[in-house]
């Protein structure tokens, strides 16, 4: 498993948001920085 | 990410970027976690520094849930091994908390999910990609805006 290249396009996918709706990462506003957490505590 | 550091918020303010947090974690842990973290983390910060740019943070972020992990996996981040995530460099670290007296909690996910950080670029494009050697290895934000900055 590869991390994407820098300059690649970013990887867009549909997620929930925190209201239940359904909204595509790239439905937010560019740029962006994206944190992927580990588990929570 | 460090996000409380004031050049990082006025950055990220000025350049109109959008901070997303994604978790793989039940959607309702996930959102009882984010109310412990304005509380606890959040709230003391807005009092004592009565400043407007913690809210502008909070604006600008957004919590989303991946609890298939479609989009952990898009963006390459796999597991970590049980040395990894348990080797002497963290041990050092939590014993160091312990002395400290910081609480250190059991949780229910998966601890060998690698965590990851990265920059998208206004035309979608990845301008940063860092996933850890382990989960205390996590890149300064600075680092992230600076790419932005680049292009």
């Amino acid at each position: 498993m590869a991390l994407p290249k820098i300059g690649a396009n970013a990887p867009d996918f549909q997620l929930s948001a925190p209201d239940g709706s359904l909204i595509r990462l790239s439905d937010y506003q560019q740029p962006q920085l994206i944190c992927f957490m580990r588990h929570l505590a | 990410m460090q996000l409380h550091q004031p050049n990082f918020i006025e950055q990220l303010v000025t350049l109109k970027a959008r901070l997303l947090v994604i978790s793989f974690a039940p959607p309702e842990h996930f959102r009882k976690w984010r109310e412990y973290w304005k509380q606890i983390h959040l709230a003391p910060e807005i009092a004592e520094k009565r400043t407007p740019e913690v809210n502008q943070l909070l604006q600008q972020t957004v919590f989303l849930n991946d609890p298939l992990l479609k989009v952990y996996r898009a963006y390459g981040l796999g597991k970590y091994s049980m040395l990894t995530v348990y080797g002497p460099s963290v041990l050092a670290k939590y014993t160091l908390y312990a002395a400290q007296g910081k609480k250190i909690l059991k949780t229910r996910e998966d601890v060998l999910q690698k965590g990851g950080d990265f920059a998208v670029s206004a035309e979608g494009k990845i301008t940063f990609a860092y996933s850890g050697r382990n989960q205390l290895d996590r890149p300064h934000p600075q680092i992230l805006l600076d790419s932005l900055l680049r292009t």
